[in-house]
């Protein structure tokens, strides 16, 4: 099945969500089949309901248009896809409820029974884990905890205002960890334009172009938290790019390169 | 008819994303090979879909055309390029019979007879009734649950109907982390977001959505088009034949233009091959073909994006089809990406971080490392070591790891370290 299918138009898709109507095509469906069969649907359902979503998706003279598997290169490994926490947390966040966290930092310390709001969960297709971003109540600080260090949570049933109103102290605090970063694409390497903006397009970014000069600056956002993942993307380009502002990210270029050049200076172990 | 393509769409969308306001009107349409007025009219196009679909986007973001393309990571957790897939275009009176038709089936079985009845200021014509409903059994959203004619025909929302709020809530987490993580994705997403509304017309609920995915390169769904189209051809072992545009030529596409006096010199190359492998690269997130030319002659890499026009013609042999795809296998079995170069050992010499117990190093190398293995191990340092053909794709990936490496071997690409770290000191040394 093309995938721009009629059955797909905006226009028709609107007009029977108003009548609550959801068809679900077979291509769908054997889309759905094909991920039930990942190792990883048994930890996300519930036996049973692996169980009814499974015959509900078996269909004997099935679509196997993904039955000809892509070849992934370069792909990280997840040791685990899921974690049992996502499932309870996501429910605590839809009920716009407190939590009760006992949990480990990564510097090793463990706070025990905090109180807190939970606001997302994320996570990173860079490192292949999950993270609960919270609010520390008795800190007040938006802390991301690692889903895998956590040891313990429970919900503390609130009203729904409430919860809402630490929200804008959550963007608040996201916002003021905002930084920014100017890196320009060194002339001499426009050819591989489109690669490069491709290694930047898992970013917040701006672009912009001087006809003039033929340059292209490149404006990355980021929270203060992603500077290590920027840090390993700007390597990884290696003599394309140039960061022309952001003092603390130069920095760490310099010494980066001073420290990696003095591994060559003396001849292999 | 002729079938409505969406090159021209998916060209724009991915420039104006990659690209992120780096260039006005003029350089868009000529980089597009359109003109300026034919940009207009499809970015105006999209504006009105995006509009429709989401209602969410506020006047204030509609000033800019690269600001409705913008990702706003906290605030809209759908990929939001995914409505293009929405954009096959539909004339009302269809829309009007085919809504019609499945509301209908929804509340209960009906015959064509019955459901023509039910049609009240314009009566279709049975065979344009029969035609819509051989459609939609095809594609799966109704069924016929009678062994004798006339046919009744039923809307089929088992699926979903059959679930409770909480399994409900939980396929639509599944789909939404499995559409975000694995391949193929649009199928996927097309799904999430029917469940989605299905979740809010049920649950009475204005956002589901719990989830953020960082890092995510949300563009590799504009390719998964062409990369599905692809393999259905491979499954098929069908040649297949396309407009290449070389990614170094900054273009991306060309109007097909019917009058000759407006025909550029400046189109892809033809091209007509055997698909052999489609292959998806995550470190930039990108697609490529792999494909054997007619005629015999190297095997050919193309990067999907690249490709338009692309139309699928006769079969080859499966024994001729079998061979090459196994001698491509071969070649790119020690490829880090697709390179098919000499191969290679490299060896690297990794340094554990010092001040935390976590050796997040040596995680990073075990989970992107590919094939390669750990030789030597020690509280300091560990050893990896791959065949790789060429060195030129796992450079980047070892540049990453900054000073935290070292290359042993071979040489030349030593040597190469050691230069390219001085050019970049050189870009940092006085800050």
């Amino acid at each position: 099945m093309n995938l721009f299918d009629k059955i797909h138009n905006y226009q028709l898709v609107t007009r029977l969500d108003e009548a609550g109507v959801y068809p679900v095509t077979s291509h769908e469906k054997a889309w759905l089949a094909l991920m039930l069969a990942n190792p990883s649907a048994g930890e996300i359902f519930e036996p049973a309901t692996l169980d009814k979503l499974r015959r509900l998706t078996d269909m004997s003279e099935s679509e196997s248009t993904e039955q000809e598997r892509f070849v992934e290169k370069a792909q990280t490994q997840a040791k685990q896809l899921w974690s049992p926490h996502v499932r309870t947390l996501r429910r605590i966040i839809l009920g716009k409820n407190h939590i009760k966290i006992t949990a480990a930092t990564n510097k090793g310390r463990v706070f025990r029974d905090q109180r807190g709001v939970p606001y997302k969960l994320e996570y990173s297709l860079a490192k292949k884990a999950w993270y609960l971003i919270w609010l520390n109540m008795s800190s007040n600080r938006v802390i991301t905890t690692p889903l895998h260090l956590i040891r313990s949570v429970d919900e503390l049933y609130i009203e729904d205002v409430w919860y809402d109103s630490f929200l804008p102290t959550i963007s608040k605090q996201i916002q003021q960890r905002k930084q920014m970063a100017k890196i320009v694409i060194i002339r001499r390497y426009n050819a591989e334009l489109q690669r490069i903006l491709y290694a930047f397009s898992c970013f917040d970014k701006e672009v912009a172009f001087d006809p003039e000069l033929q340059v292209y600056t490149i404006t990355l956002h980021f929270l203060s938290d992603e500077q290590e993942f920027i840090l390993s993307r700007i390597r990884f380009l290696g003599l394309r790019v140039k960061i022309v502002e952001n003092d603390q990210l130069k920095q760490r270029m310099a010494e980066s390169a001073t420290n990696a050049l003095a591994r060559y200076t003396e001849p292999p172990l | 008819m002729a079938r409505e393509s969406f090159d021209k769409e998916l060209q724009l969308l991915r420039l104006l994303f990659l690209t992120a306001g780096a260039y006005n009107r003029q350089q868009l349409a000529e980089r597009l090979g359109i003109s300026v007025h034919t940009l207009d009219k499809t970015i105006k196009k999209l504006k009105d879909i995006q509009s429709t679909f989401y209602q969410h986007v506020g006047d204030e973001e509609k000033k800019e055309y690269y600001a409705q393309l913008r990702y706003n990571y906290f605030e809209v957790t759908d990929n939001f390029l995914m409505f293009l897939y929405h954009a096959k275009s539909l004339k009302d009176s269809e829309v009007e019979r085919l809504s019609h038709i499945l509301e209908k089936l929804r509340q209960q079985p009906h015959s064509i007879k019955d459901l023509l009845d039910t049609f009240v200021d314009t009566e279709p014509d049975e065979k344009t009734i029969r035609q819509d409903m051989k459609y939609l059994e095809e594609i799966g959203v109704i069924k016929n649950v009678s062994e004798v004619r006339p046919y009744v025909y039923q809307f089929d929302g088992e699926l979903l109907d059959s679930l409770t709020d909480d399994e409900l809530l939980d396929l639509y987490d599944f789909i939404d982390f499995m559409a975000n993580t694995q391949l193929p994705a649009v199928p996927g997403y097309l799904l999430q977001e029917k469940v989605k509304r299905y979740l809010k017309f049920r649950l009475k609920r204005t956002d589901a959505s719990a989830f953020l995915y960082k890092y995510h390169f949300v563009s590799r769904i504009l390719d998964e088009y062409q990369a599905l189209l692809l393999t259905e051809a491979i499954r098929q072992r069908n040649i297949v034949e396309f407009h290449y545009y070389t990614p170094k030529r900054l273009k991306f596409y060309d109007s097909q233009n019917t009058n000759p006096a407006f025909q550029r010199d400046t189109s892809g190359r033809h091209q007509k091959v055997i698909p052999l492998r489609v292959i998806f690269d995550h470190q930039y997130g990108r697609w490529y073909l792999l494909a054997q030319g007619c005629g015999n002659g190297p095997l050919r890499k193309y990067r999907v994006e690249g490709m338009t026009k692309l139309v699928t013609g006769r079969s080859v042999t499966r024994d001729i089809f079998s061979s090459l795809q196994a001698s491509a296998d071969e070649r790119i079995a020690h490829s880090w990406l697709i390179d098919t170069g000499k191969l290679v050992t490299v060896r690297l010499r990794f340094f554990q971080p010092r001040d935390t117990p976590h050796s997040f190093i040596q995680e990073r190398v075990e989970a992107q490392g590919q094939w390669g293995i750990v030789t030597e191990e020690s509280r300091e340092s560990f050893v990896y070591e791959i065949k790789v053909n060429s060195t030129m794709e796992i450079t980047p990936w070892i540049r990453s790891f900054g000073s935290s490496v070292e290359v042993l071997e071979p040489l030349f690409l030593r040597k190469q370290f050691q230069k390219e770290w001085e050019e970049l000191l050189a870009y940092y040394e006085f800050v």
